[in-house]
């Protein structure tokens, strides 16, 4: 039955996003490849007998285009498994690939270019730098990549507009309300056009309204960019906006739904699925 | 608009204005000192040359004795002989002093006139004569420097009354001149009157103090000055003007070598700050930085950012930094011409600029470098988890190399500071500075261990004071020991110089007390006014001993002469020692200083034969014991001495010293004026009304001398090693300000650090002053924490290396030095509630709700 679910929700993934582009040079296979691939990731923090296994087998594949939320009680693993994702740690074993390009084996400095070029993290504090304007701060990751020139300031510029903030552009953000801000970190997140968005949280720190619009944002780039998106959320509305939602306990995965509605989601909650399908998954953590 | 990462720097720079500012004011403060000092030095060393050239700008070769004391005058015909000689100007020195219109003597060094007599028709200075034609030519007439007339209200054709060593004397203003080039003489008057009335006045019955001359053939004047060398014999130093003037700045070394190091000790402490605050920056940025990182920014390219950052700080820190150095260096030349250093108008070479500028900027990049590589090192994930704050205990490992660095610096630092063998040398030099900058190093290592126990002891204290805010400092003080100890640690390095230095004055001091109450059986000392003895030619004439003796209570009457020089082996340009001359007959009556090697009665007798007893130092330095053979080289004679007895004691304050005999020193180095007259009561009953008697005398006949007892001759002493010592402290301040910046930097940053707590607090009841009274209760943990630590590592180092001194000062012993401890403490408490108030104005101000929800 495992294999059954797998296989349906990749097709499904791959029928939507086949004019798909080449997310990696490298890998021949790039427009077939799956955006995310986890096999066997095991995260232990410690050692010895204060040694917490973060994350204790967990295989994970992600369509690309696809927009993925992953919730669970904290201390499940999920935010860990969006920090391996994201390069931000070195996994204890198992293997991660993302657009195609394997983590093991890559160095520091690879590893720097990997989050440069590919990826867009939006974080819960959203973390603009506090001496530069929402502009400026769009078009940061741009100077860090080492580019010049006006033609950044037009691009951030879109940005901004894009995430309706174009008249905000010359303020600092602690002139900026929380939604705001999350906005300009959006904005900043696609600069470089990442084909992979990494969402922490980013509602978390912000009221239902502002909350909404940048969950309303963040779908709007997943379907009108062709990003993919994988979006770690307490918050059972927040997932229900995605494709599919899948659940973490005790660094396992332990079940998945597709969104659709809030409530569909507290009925998984509530219907003990989550519960069951851990149990028929013991052993490794799968989802897919 | 931000047009590139490493601009970012910059902007960060900006919006920190207050850190960057308290950052870079260490860096401000420690070019100053240093600049300041350069200038200084530059300035002593400029206003000799100037001195020296203005004066003898036609003058090719002078001859003066080394020991200060008379060429013979029966050597000028002979000199004017020598071939290639087109002039020889003699000339005869003496110093006056400016009396009140009540006839009693103008203190200070203002009133002091140093006057040449000289041929009228012969001057062998470059005299140019501003008003008046004629040059005082005989009789009661002067020509005195306008600059220094001026100064004193002093008119062409007035008559000034002064007192001479022969008694008072009024002489009128016939000329006003400057030099050639219009240097004057700093303080001191600078005055021309006839030979023959110099003569009279003086009381010097022959010889000269200087020869000048002028060679007929400029390019032969080496040839002339060997020529001019073989005739006057080893007891004269030949030299051309700049030789005079090499000669003066190489014995000024000594002083800027000191200088130098405790400016060096303030710019140390100046990167320590930047150290400090750029930890801090880094630190409270890790969040930021860990951004950063997930943005895609290299290791590399954060490290350049802090860098970045460092050399902007340490850019405008410098610049200003040169801008307060001009104004130190004004400060420092009003100490320093108190010291008795000639200085005038302030020099600024381009190599002093350029060594203040290069110091402040590799100082900052050093300061930098540690936080900017840890910077380097903060992980992406940071991004997510925030700045929590590495809190690593005390690295035992980094205290060993801190005790291996410490202890050679203690134990042997004081060795090759003071010692003779390598006093002045350039090994001495480099190597106590090498010493004690590694000893200053192991000091801010070991520092957690110095410091904490201190903090620790303290901690009970505050706590049982103020239990709740008590606890909380202590806690955020015991929290992050590494970060508490490298705060203190820029306190307790500047305290611990200012200890030391104030444990070896108070110990010198001391020791010169115990050694004078030991060796003085006099009852008085005459002496000229503000004058050290020996040290430039201000003599008391004959007929004072002789009159002194015929007053009624007189026990014994005896002169001293005396000369500062370098001793016999001494190369021209080691600190000079002091030849006094003594009549053994008497000299066992006032004076009681230990000798050891023979008998006191068998040393005078020794030296009534022509012998020499030396200082344990200076024997130790050659070698000699008694027995051995020295020779005594002066401009009358050279003659072998045999070394008699070695001095125990150094109750003249120099590490050099050798007594001889009255007709020795007359022989060999032409001196045959009194320096000081030591004078005994016949019984005690009579010592008040001999004293009365001496007083009278003086005032009618010779104000310009004194008589001093036994107390009043040490207070001198020791206002004169305190104006010395003063000098340094005043550089040591500054260092000292410095660190106290740093403990403001880090109070402020446990105000951001604690915000939420503090709001907690708050919102839990505390009151606003129970939030000032924690910030203020961890100021002082720090500060007097790290004062204690200052004074204690301070007084250990004073302790071994007063042991080291012991052939610079016989028998000198360590004095804690009570006044500062005491002062140091006072002020540290001071400077903790100073470095409190904003950070706990900030604290107190915090708004509960905001800082709660503060992330």
């Amino acid at each position: 039955m495992r294999q059954t679910t797998d296989t349906v929700w990749y097709r499904m993934r791959m029928t939507r996003d086949r004019q798909g582009l080449a997310l990696n040079s490298m890998d021949a296979n790039a427009s077939t490849a799956a955006a995310i691939e986890l096999r066997g990731l095991v995260k232990v923090y410690g050692q010895g007998s204060t040694a917490v296994r973060a994350l204790q087998g967990v295989d994970l594949t992600v369509a690309p285009g696809e927009f993925l939320a992953i919730m669970g009680p904290s201390g499940s693993g999920k935010s860990t498994l969006l920090h391996l994702i994201g390069a931000l740690e070195q996994a204890s074993s198992g293997e991660i690939s993302v657009a195609g390009m394997r983590f093991a084996g890559l160095g520091e400095k690879e590893l720097t270019r990997l989050r440069r070029d590919h990826l867009g993290f939006v974080f819960q504090f959203f973390n603009l730098l506090p001496s530069l304007t929402a502009l400026e701060n769009v078009y940061l990751p741009a100077l860090i990549a080492g580019r010049r020139g006006e033609e950044l300031q037009r691009r951030a510029m879109e940005l901004l507009g894009r995430v309706g903030l174009a008249e905000r552009a010359q303020h600092l953000p602690s002139e900026l309300s929380g939604g705001e801000q999350q906005r300009v970190s959006i904005a900043r997140s696609l600069m470089l056009q990442p084909k992979l968005l990494l969402a922490d949280e980013p509602t978390g720190n912000l009221d239902s309204h502002a909350g909404g619009e940048v969950l309303d944002l963040l779908r709007a780039v997943n379907r009108e960019e062709d990003k993919t998106i994988v979006m770690v959320t307490h918050d059972p509305a927040a997932a229900a906006r995605t494709d599919r939602i899948i659940f973490m306990r005790d660094g396992r995965f332990a079940g998945q739904t597709p969104g659709g509605s809030t409530k569909a989601v507290l009925e998984f909650f509530a219907d003990g699925h989550i519960a069951a399908q851990a149990q028929a998954h013991t052993g490794t953590s799968r989802a897919a | 608009m931000l047009r590139s990462f490493d601009s970012l720097a910059l902007r960060q720079l900006l919006t920190r204005r207050l850190r960057a500012a308290l950052t870079a004011f260490g860096i401000v403060l420690g070019v100053g000192m240093v600049f300041a000092v350069l200038v200084l030095a530059s300035t002593i060393r400029h206003t000799f040359d100037e001195l020296i050239s203005s004066a003898w700008g036609k003058t090719d070769l002078a001859a003066v004795s080394k020991s200060g004391g008379q060429i013979p005058a029966g050597k000028l015909a002979e000199l004017r002989a020598v071939p290639g000689v087109a002039k020889v100007s003699p000339m005869v020195g003496v110093m006056f002093r400016r009396l009140h219109p009540d006839g009693s003597a103008i203190k200070g060094a203002g009133a002091g006139m140093l006057v040449a007599g000289i041929e009228p028709d012969n001057p062998p200075y470059d005299f140019h004569f501003l008003s008046g034609s004629m040059v005082a030519k005989q009789g009661m007439q002067i020509d005195v420097e306008q600059a220094w007339a001026q100064k004193h209200g002093l008119r062409l054709g007035e008559a000034i009354a002064v007192a001479t060593p022969t008694g008072r004397a009024r002489l009128q203003i016939v000329g006003l001149f400057r030099f050639s080039k219009g240097l004057s003489f700093g303080e001191m008057g600078f005055a021309g009157i006839s030979m023959a009335t110099a003569r009279q006045l003086s009381g010097q019955e022959n010889g000269y103090m200087q020869i000048s001359f002028q060679a007929r053939d400029r390019s032969r004047v080496r040839e002339l000055q060997q020529h001019l060398q073989r005739v006057l014999g080893s007891g004269v130093d030949v030299k051309t003007p700049q030789g005079f003037s090499d000669q003066l700045a190489k014995q000024l070394q000594g002083l800027n070598v000191v200088l130098y190091f405790f400016s060096g000790v303030a710019l140390f402490v100046g990167g320590f700050l930047i150290l400090n605050g750029f930890n801090m920056t880094v630190l409270q940025r890790m969040r930021e930085i860990g951004m950063l990182r997930t943005l895609g920014a290299t290791r590399l390219m954060i490290v350049r950012s802090v860098l970045l950052e460092a050399i902007m700080i340490g850019g405008v820190g410098t610049t200003l930094g040169l801008g307060l150095g001009l104004a130190l260096s004004e400060g420092l030349i009003k100490m320093i011409s108190s010291i008795g250093v000639p200085v005038g108008a302030l020099q600024m070479p381009a190599s002093a600029l350029f060594i203040a500028v290069a110091l402040g900027l590799v100082v900052t990049l050093l300061g930098a470098l540690m936080p900017a590589r840890r910077a380097g090192r903060i992980e992406p994930i940071r991004a997510v988890l925030g700045d929590a704050e590495i809190r690593r205990g005390p690295s035992v490992r980094r205290a060993a190399v801190g005790l291996a660095l410490f202890v050679p610096g203690v134990l042997f630092g004081g060795s090759f500071w003071f010692s003779d063998s390598t006093q002045g040398s350039t090994l001495g030099v480099v190597g106590g500075i090498a010493l004690t900058m590694a000893m200053f190093i192991g000091m801010t290592l070991a520092a957690p261990y110095l410091i904490m126990p201190f903090v620790r002891a303290l901690s009970l204290a505050v706590r049982r004071l103020s239990p709740t805010a008590g606890r909380l400092a202590t806690d955020a003080t015991r929290s992050n020991p590494a970060r508490t100890a490298a705060t203190a640690v820029a306190l307790t390095i500047g305290l611990s110089v200012v200890v030391v230095n104030s444990g070896i004055s108070t110990s010198m001091l001391h020791t010169i007390n115990r050694q004078i109450d030991a060796a003085y059986a006099r009852d008085f000392t005459i002496q000229p006014l503000d004058q050290i003895l020996g040290q430039s030619g201000q003599a008391i004439a004959t007929p004072v001993a002789k009159r002194i003796a015929k007053l009624p209570g007189v026990g014994v009457v005896t002169p001293i002469r005396a000369t500062v020089t370098q001793l016999p082996g001494r190369s021209s340009d080691s600190t000079p020692g002091l030849i006094m001359a003594v009549d053994p007959a008497a000299w066992g009556n006032v004076d009681h200083t230990p000798i050891s090697g023979s008998t006191r009665a068998q040393a005078l007798a020794g030296v009534a034969r022509g012998g020499v007893i030396a200082s344990k130092g200076y024997a130790a330095a050659l070698n000699l014991h008694v027995g051995s053979q020295i020779t005594l080289h002066g401009p009358g004679s050279s003659r072998r001495a045999r070394v008699v007895g070695l001095l125990d004691a150094a109750t003249t304050g120099m590490a050099d010293s050798m007594q001889i005999s009255l007709a020795t020193m007359s022989e060999v180095y032409g001196i045959t004026e009194d320096s000081q007259l030591a004078v005994t009561a016949a019984s005690p009953a009579q010592r008040t009304q001999l004293g009365r008697e001496i007083q009278a005398l003086l005032a009618r006949d010779y104000p310009n001398l004194e008589a001093a007892s036994t107390a009043q001759v040490k207070s001198q002493i020791q206002s004169a090693v305190n104006r010395q010592f003063n000098l340094f402290n005043a550089i040591l301040a500054v260092a000292v300000v410095i660190s106290l910046l740093g403990v403001i930097n880090t109070l402020a940053i446990s105000v951001i650090e604690r915000t939420r707590e503090i709001g907690v607090l708050r919102a839990l009841g505390s009151s606003r002053w129970q939030v000032r009274s924690t910030m203020l209760d961890e100021s002082l943990l720090i500060t007097v924490g790290g004062a204690l630590a200052g004074i204690l590592l301070g007084s250990v180092i004073a302790f071994f290396w007063i042991q080291g001194m012991d052939t610079f000062m016989p028998g000198i012993s360590f004095a804690f030095p009570v006044a500062t401890t005491i002062t140091i403490t006072l002020a540290a408490i001071v400077l903790g509630v100073l470095a409190a108030i904003l950070p706990a104005r900030r604290a107190a101000r915090l708004d509960p709700i905001a800082a709660i929800a503060y992330e």
